[in-house]
């Protein structure tokens, strides 16, 4: 198991956005998250990369507790150095890619594991260019990200989050932010990482491209997991109402 | 009087203004950084001394401040001001333009979007590397403008430091002029300020310039 979610709650205010998730990741696996906007998809990743805190509940990465409700029902998370070593666990990509404008492209892919996991200068470099190969952006090594497109530059922070070796990589609607042609350049590389068992959960609006990759389906609505399984019982046959109502929408 | 002597005469001040205008920007360029971030800090307290400290200095002007920074030891205290004189001028000066210096950053650092700490923490960076080597590059990109600015109009508010009878250039002006009921002095003042002023411009525009690589 390399995530575990349990019980999680999250609210902002009065309005509550995650209601007692429970989501296990295995190593290998692809799951896709869909549902309609609002229906806390994104607030989700952003609890697992713990760029928000969740109010109660439990999370661990390779069976290294990260977060737990305490005595007093809130959350408590680890000591800080603990959490640093949990962050090597995942990374994360973003919708808006959010690369760092003022470094090159492999200056963004290199900086962290240099800076960060403080390793060898030329092996990153090089294991850098290996990922902008597969990425199929050698040639824009030197390149600044204001130069690229939108799919160059998601390609970028999906080397970039590579270079770090997570465990698990997470994506915040990769495509959403790219003119319909691009996508299909991002969400190729993609298919390519869950070719080679890149162990990944991705919150998309593709559903053909959900049903063809993952190996298990999430759809959430309102907070809440209202189905999950094979994606092509979640696609083909859903059992909730709620589930074939929001496909239905989306076939129109 | 000649021009030139007039010109050797103020020259002597020209070098005091040059003193008051470098050290307060050595000065108050960094602190106005640590200003910035004690006034962005969790602490409510420091917070609030921070909101109140810069709205003194930009709410009263620079005269009377380098006045309260001269004469208050000495009422307060009653501290010798004896050579104290040049040190109160830095330290009005420089506390003064940190307050407007921690304004400009707190806007430069307003306008980097939140996804740039965000990636950088996802990244493992830690707060510290998070701001040095991410955030404030590009803050500085971001300042650059209205940083010019605030260097421009200390260039012309040095002359500010007659109030305590220090005999800058634009006090020297004024007193040839006087002795020698001659409006040359002023001319002489007006074409230091402005080619100093255009250093400056033309300085800034090639710092600008060197950040032109990237949007």
């Amino acid at each position: 198991m390399i995530l575990e979610m349990k019980h999680i709650q999250k609210s902002f205010g009065e309005h509550c956005v995650l209601k007692d998730i429970n989501l296990s990741v295995d190593k290998g696996e692809v799951v896709s998250v869909i549902g309609p906007s609002g229906s806390g998809k994104s607030t989700l990743l952003r609890c697992a990369t713990f760029l928000e805190r969740i109010d109660s509940g439990e999370i661990r990465y390779m069976d290294t507790v990260a977060a737990s409700t305490g005595e007093d029902g809130g959350a408590v998370y680890a000591h800080p150095d603990e959490m640093r070593k949990i962050n090597r666990y995942f990374g994360l990509v973003f919708q808006q890619f959010h690369l760092f404008p003022h470094y090159s492209v492999i200056k963004n892919v290199t900086d962290a594991p240099i800076k960060v996991q403080k390793r060898q200068k030329d092996e990153v470099r090089a294991e850098a260019m290996e990922l902008l190969k597969k990425m199929n952006l050698a040639d824009r090594a030197d390149y600044y990200p204001c130069q690229l497109s939108g799919g160059q530059q998601q390609r970028v922070a999906i080397a970039r989050a590579l270079a770090l070796k997570p465990e698990i990589l997470f994506f915040d609607e990769p495509t959403s932010a790219l003119d319909p042609e691009l996508t299909g350049e991002v969400l190729k590389v993609i298919r390519q990482l869950a070719e080679e068992k890149m162990t990944m959960v991705v919150v998309t609006h593709e559903m053909p491209f959900a049903r063809a990759v993952s190996n298990r389906v999430i759809f959430m609505d309102k907070g809440v997991i209202v189905e999950e399984g094979d994606p092509e019982k979640v696609f083909g046959s859903p059992e909730q109402e709620r589930t074939k109502q929001f496909l239905l929408n989306y076939q129109q | 009087m000649t021009i030139t002597t007039m010109l050797s005469t103020m020259g002597v001040g020209m070098l005091r203004s040059c003193a008051i205008f470098f050290l307060t920007l050595l000065f108050s360029l960094p602190l106005g950084m640590v200003v910035m971030l004690l006034r962005r800090s969790k602490i409510k307290p420091v917070q609030w001394i921070m909101k109140i400290y810069i709205a003194i200095m930009r709410g009263t002007p620079l005269m009377l401040q380098l006045l309260a920074w001269y004469f208050g030891p000495y009422y307060l205290f009653e501290m010798p001001i004896r050579g104290y004189r040049f040190p109160a001028i830095i330290i009005g000066f420089s506390m003064n333009y940190a307050a407007y210096f921690a304004e400009i950053y707190r806007g430069g650092m307003d306008s980097i979007p939140i996804g740039q700490h965000e990636a950088a923490t996802v990244l493992g960076y830690s707060k510290t590397q998070t701001f040095f080597r991410i955030i404030l590059p590009q803050v500085v990109k971001t300042i650059l403008p209205s940083v010019t600015n605030e260097i421009i109009t200390l260039v012309k508010d040095t002359s500010l430091a007659f109030t305590l009878a220090y005999n800058e250039m634009f006090s020297l002006a004024k007193q040839i002029a006087a002795s020698q009921t001659s409006f040359m002095p002023f001319i002489i003042a007006g074409v230091f300020y402005f080619i100093a002023n255009y250093a400056v411009a033309f300085g800034m525009e090639r710092v600008e310039k060197a950040f032109d690589y990237y949007k």
